[in-house]
């Protein structure tokens, strides 16, 4: 059996036995630590692996918010298509129909394989909302480019109920990852993307000279609240820091001021400025949340935490 | 075919890496340039598209002054229910005959959408490639009837690889013998009961700490559990928009 040291100076000696006459047997120490001048103190307890990221962030370009807002638009106008006539009805159908088609292309563009995008319809999975999203934008888009040539209220209805989901299943595709701040808001995003989408078309309608009151109104009101539940829910999951801090905090909040201000422009009948307000409003919301996504992910006390409960 | 998997136990790892090493060889896997981390041995740092196995090095002093490490050999979970695979919309990502999780390099349109759905933080899109890797245990191995690479080289069979079943045996009666021997030993994912969130992981761990020193998450589910309200909330926000669109046209 090994015997213990009994000496508390270093030397790890066992007085009983040893044969004290070396060199530095005779150094008086009364502090040990004095003699590690450049040693720090020992590494703090971290409750993190040296701070790295536990989940991963979607690698996705800006290409992706900017569809989450183009097809928002175009979502939103094709609900309304069926409810119109007319010049104003041709307007929205092509306006639901513009939008649709460049938010394709904005996938497209954020693939990593481009060509191989026709991939996206090799399978029909309820569990992926980018898949069940494929399809929902292809039969938004085709009922509506169809519609264009043929005048049908089947074709209408279809392109304004597959339309209604493209503005808002873009949430539950954010809600169905490990990101902390979308996991934590993904009964709300839903929601705030369907205002956010209807104030996206209210103010490019208000910037066209179209505007319609009530329905802008109503939209941009929605939008400040859906903001509000958002925060909310991210802070009562305690992963709510990066809707207030950073990148994605300005973002954010630029986001709710230019809202709240295309708001009272609407409300005083200055619709073409309130029509530019949203329309910024509505487009830096989508790059904050997905910023903030980021940033979420990258934060290993952000997965942790609400774990650990 | 039988379900397979790892067993990796903590207790037997050295730090030797040659999981690693032997990982990048087998898969001929790029390099990931060779940095310093300054995180202990740790210059991997993280899983990622061309790192299939990553040993952890986290240094802590024990109850008596002493230092120990926290050394684990990470690796892709294949989790029975795992969040990349149901979150890949072209079918890229397949569940294999040996119940592994395979990601399909022919078939990956580089969307990118299995990135953020892992919960461990495991697959990883390449930008220059355009396309995401993970850890395919060795398929083409499997198929030779070999074992992984990894287990094949770790020296101290600190990885184990085996019917999944056998395994789960194995690891319990070797965490009991250790937590007599006064070990805090304790296993990570080993099935459904103890990881409800993915219903079990078929490369599992007996760990001597908590997760959160391993960069492991204490609790990680499958994203796709509970979005069922998420779906809902489309629902009705959908029909919001309906409804605002007819109650705006009177």
């Amino acid at each position: 059996m090994i015997t213990p040291p009994t000496t508390r100076d270093g030397r790890n000696l066992d007085r009983r036995i040893a044969d004290e006459h070396g060199e530095g047997a005779g150094i008086e120490v009364q502090r040990p630590d004095v003699a590690w001048p450049l040693s720090k103190e020992p590494e703090q307890v971290s409750d993190t692996y040296y701070d790295l990221p536990v989940v991963k962030a979607a690698p996705w370009k800006g290409y992706v918010p900017a569809y989450f807002y183009l097809g928002g638009l175009g979502g939103a106008a094709a609900t309304l298509i069926p409810m119109t006539k007319g010049r104003e009805a041709r307007r929205l159908h092509w306006i639901a129909s513009v939008a649709e088609t460049a938010g394709a292309v904005c996938l497209i563009a954020d693939l990593g394989k481009p060509l191989r995008f026709l991939n996206m319809m090799r399978v029909f999975r309820p569990t992926s909302p980018m898949n069940m999203g494929t399809w929902i934008l292809s039969v938004a888009s085709g009922a509506g480019g169809l519609g264009l040539l043929v005048d049908s209220k089947a074709l209408a209805v279809t392109a304004a109920t597959a339309g209604s989901m493209l503005s808002t299943y873009t949430g539950v595709l954010l809600g169905n990852t490990a990101v902390p701040v979308w996991r934590a808001t993904r009964r709300r995003i839903p929601l705030w993307f369907a205002a956010s989408s209807a104030a996206s078309l209210a103010s490019l309608l208000e910037v066209l000279g179209m505007p319609r009151r009530r329905y802008s109104l109503a939209a941009k009101a929605a939008e400040i609240a859906g903001m509000s539940a958002v925060e909310h829910a991210a802070d009562a999951a305690g992963v709510g820091e990066p809707l207030r801090e950073g990148r994605s905090g300005q973002l954010w909040r630029a986001s709710k001021w230019l809202g709240l201000a295309s708001f009272a422009a609407t409300a005083l009948r200055r619709e073409r400025l309130a029509g530019v307000l949203g329309t910024a409003s509505a487009v830096l919301g989508r790059f904050a949340i997905v910023e903030a996504g980021r940033a979420s992910a990258n934060d290993p006390r952000a997965t942790f935490a609400p774990q650990r409960r | 075919m039988r379900t397979v998997g790892f067993f990796t136990d903590v207790t037997l790892c050295i730090g030797c890496k040659a999981c690693e090493v032997a990982c990048k060889q087998w898969n001929q896997l790029p390099d990931d340039g060779f940095k310093l981390t300054g995180m202990s041995y740790d210059n991997t740092a993280a899983l990622g598209a061309s790192t299939w196995r990553h040993v952890t090095f986290k240094e802590k002093t024990t109850g008596t002054g002493g230092v120990a490490w926290n050394m684990m050999s990470d690796v892709c979970k294949h989790c029975e229910r795992a969040g990349c695979l149901e979150a890949c919309p072209t079918g890229a990502i397949i569940r294999t005959e040996h119940g592994s999780v395979y990601v399909q390099p022919d078939v990956c349109n580089g969307c990118g959408y299995c990135v953020p759905a892992c919960p461990f933080g495991v697959v990883e899109k390449r930008e220059d490639d355009g396309r995401a890797y993970k850890c395919t245990l060795c398929y083409d191995r499997l198929n030779g009837g070999l074992e992984p690479a990894c287990a094949k080289a770790c020296p101290t069979d600190s990885i184990e690889f085996g019917p999944l079943d056998k395994l789960r045996e194995r690891a319990s009666a070797r965490a009991a013998k250790l937590r007599e021997q006064g070990v805090q030993a304790r296993l990570y994912g080993e099935d459904e009961t103890a990881q409800p969130g993915t219903e079990g992981l078929h490369a599992f761990f007996l760990i001597t700490d908590t997760p959160e020193a391993y960069n492991l998450p204490p609790d990680p589910s499958v994203p796709t559990k509970g979005v069922g309200r998420s779906w809902l909330a489309a629902a009705a926000g959908a029909a919001g928009l309906l409804g605002l669109a007819l109650w705006s046209s009177r």
